[in-house]
Formats: C-alpha cells, sequence, structure tokens
C-alpha cells in the first residue's frame, strides 16, 4: 500500500514543478501587448484612411458617371462620327406595313430588348442624334413616288390612292356552306326473287 | 495600460500565464515556443477582447492555448517512446545506467522527462488535471473529447508513469 502511495505522491509533487515558466514572463507578455498596442493604432488608422480615401474615390466615380449629360451638346454632335447603324436596329419592311406595330413610335420600335446587355451597353455608348433617324439620301423607289406624288395628274393619283386602299383592305371571305350529305336509303330486293 | 480594461487584463496576465504556459508546454515541450505561445494567446485576446465573456476562464484559456500549441506545432505527436510503452518490458539493469543516476540524483527531473514522453493525448489532459486546474469535463471541453475518454487517458497515463517509477525504484538496488 505504501509502495502503491509513493508513486501517486511523486507524480503530483512533480506535476507541480512541471513546465514552470521562467522568472517574468508576466512582464513580458504585458512589454509584448504594449509594443504591439503602441503599433496598432498607426495601422488601424493607416487601413481606415486607406479604405475612406478609396471609398470616396468610388463615390465621385460612381456621381461623375451619372452626371454625366445623356448627349452631346450640338458641337459634340457634329463633329461625332457618323455611326452606322446595326442592322438589328433597322425594322423590316413587313413588321412596319404590319398592324398595330405600325403606330408604335419608331425609337421605341428600334431599341434593342432590355435583356441583351451588350446591345444595350452598345446603345448607352451611341451619341444621341438630334434628328431621329438619322436623315440619308432617297432610295429609287422613294424618289419615283416623290416624283410621281408632284408630277402625276390628279385623278392618277386618286386612282393609285383608291387601289392602296383597296390592297390594305381586308379581304372579306364568304362563309363556307356546306350542304349535309343526303345519303338515299338502300334498296335491296325483296327475299325469294333471286 | 491606463484604463480600467487594462488594468484587468494586466491582473488576467498575472494570474492566469503560468497556467498558459504549462498548457503550451505540454503540447510543443519547448520554453520558448511555449512562451511565444503565452504571448500570442495574451495578444489575440487583448485585441479581440475575448476574454470579457469567457464564463470559466481557465477552460477558455486552455482551450484557446491548445488550439494556439496545436497549431504552431510543426509535426503531429509522435508516438511514445518505446522505452515508457506499456507493451514492453522493461528490461532488468544490471547496472545502474546514466539516465537511473540523473534520475536517482533527481526524482521530479526524472518524473518530468517520463511526462514527456508520454503520448500528447496523455500529457496534456495529466497536465491540465494538476492541481486540481481542470476537471475532467473541463479538459473533455479543452480537447474535444467525451468525460469517459478523459478519465481514462488520465489513468492511463498514470499507469505507465508508475510502472516506469516502480522500475526505477528497483533498478537501482537489483
Amino acid at each position: 500500500m505504501h509502495k502503491d502511495s509513493d508513486p501517486d505522491r511523486l507524480i503530483d509533487a512533480a506535476l507541480g514543478t512541471y513546465a514552470r515558466a521562467d522568472s517574468g514572463l508576466e512582464r513580458r507578455v504585458l512589454a509584448r501587448i504594449a509594443a504591439a498596442h503602441l503599433a496598432a493604432p498607426c495601422t488601424r488608422w493607416m487601413l481606415w484612411a486607406v479604405a475612406l480615401t478609396a471609398a470616396a474615390c468610388l463615390l465621385i466615380f460612381i456621381l461623375l458617371e451619372h452626371s454625366k449629360p445623356a448627349h452631346p451638346s450640338g458641337d459634340n454632335a457634329a463633329n461625332a462620327p457618323h455611326v452606322q447603324q446595326a442592322p438589328i436596329l433597322v425594322t423590316p419592311p413587313a413588321q412596319r406595313a404590319s398592324g398595330p406595330h405600325h403606330a408604335q413610335p419608331k425609337n421605341r420600335a428600334r431599341r434593342p430588348p432590355p435583356h441583351n446587355k451588350a446591345g444595350t451597353a452598345f446603345a448607352a455608348r451611341l451619341p444621341r442624334q438630334e434628328v431621329f433617324p438619322t436623315p440619308r439620301p432617297l432610295s429609287r423607289q422613294e424618289r419615283a413616288l416623290v416624283n410621281f406624288a408632284t408630277q402625276a395628274p390628279i385623278a392618277a393619283r386618286d386612282s393609285f390612292v383608291a387601289a392602296q386602299q383597296q390592297t390594305d383592305a381586308p379581304i372579306a371571305i364568304a362563309d363556307l356552306r356546306i350542304a349535309p350529305i343526303q345519303i338515299p336509303p338502300l334498296e335491296l330486293p325483296p327475299p325469294g326473287t333471286n | 495600460m491606463a484604463s480600467d480594461e487594462d488594468a484587468e487584463f494586466t491582473a488576467l496576465v498575472e494570474r492566469q500565464a503560468r497556467f498558459i504556459f504549462r498548457v503550451a508546454y505540454a503540447v510543443l515541450l519547448n520554453a520558448a515556443d511555449a512562451e511565444d505561445v503565452v504571448q500570442e494567446t495574451f495578444l489575440k485576446l487583448y485585441r479581440n477582447r475575448g476574454w470579457k465573456k469567457a464564463e470559466n476562464e481557465r477552460g477558455f484559456l486552455a482551450r484557446v492555448t491548445w488550439r494556439m500549441a496545436v497549431d504552431r506545432r510543426p509535426r503531429p505527436a509522435q508516438p511514445a517512446q518505446s522505452i515508457f510503452a506499456d507493451d514492453l518490458p522493461d528490461p532488468p539493469s544490471p547496472q545502474p545506467g546514466p539516465e537511473q543516476i540523473v534520475l536517482a540524483a533527481d526524482r521530479h527531473a526524472a518524473v518530468h522527462s517520463m511526462i514527456n514522453a508520454l503520448p500528447e493525448e496523455l500529457r496534456v489532459p495529466l497536465v491540465l488535471s494538476a492541481y486540481d486546474e481542470l476537471n475532467s469535463r473541463e479538459i473533455g471541453r479543452v480537447l474535444g473529447v467525451p468525460e469517459g475518454t478523459v478519465r481514462t487517458r488520465l489513468q492511463r497515463a498514470r499507469q505507465l508513469l508508475r510502472r516506469k517509477l516502480g522500475a526505477l525504484e528497483e533498478a537501482p538496488y537489483a
């Protein structure tokens, strides 16, 4: 019994002196913390200063971007290079002549679809024109029409307009009426005549 | 450090620095590294004010220190040295060797060597439990193991130390 208790006492006593730090540990820890504490505010303020400067620059950039004029001034518009309109912006003739789309404003009809971000960005970069759409020389057909309207006699013009209206008038189709099929009763010879 | 908060923290350092050193030393087995861990631990606590909301001060500090020491450890824990392994019999020595002479001269140093030679999973709970610094439940929380596992490890550690001490008691007079 005595033999068993001795090792335990020895172990406990040794554990009491196990891993003893050198004297002055607390002082060294506090000195390290004080040194870090003195250095920390400078670093912290520098971080804050850099962050605030970056935020201010970003805010100014955003404000400048939003405050840009939507369309350039007259001089700028005159000096602006002519931009070839993309084919997607041109309404095809068939769509132009058909129904309610014809009544819509042209700029609305020619606006690219909203989901097309690239197209929207491209359109946003285009300078807004004073006269929209951009004037361009008349085509051969348009010149012929102008000549016809200015030089042809009034009767011919009226007949042309009437013919155009007739062409545009909706076609009236009469209702189809199908008479029910009349099937005559089948006449069989009386039995026994064969 | 003039404010009340700093005075409180200074008191904490003076109260727990040696305990924290012991925890770090139990993992690292190196006084310089252990002191570095102590300083880093207190610096971290000072910066994030984590020490204020700790309910169990010692348990909280032990957990933080143990994690920092484990992170600092360069390699995984080595297995127990074969001379202290339980499954290997101690060869009887006809003449006292140099180790035994040193152990006879300073028994505490001998036990410290034995503690250092224990596997870390046995050594750390043993050190944390010394002089009732932490109970088994608190040690389990620190190490992230169940309370029963802590008890088993403590028994195992003491059993190994007892065996080695018994062998050393008999060997010089054999």
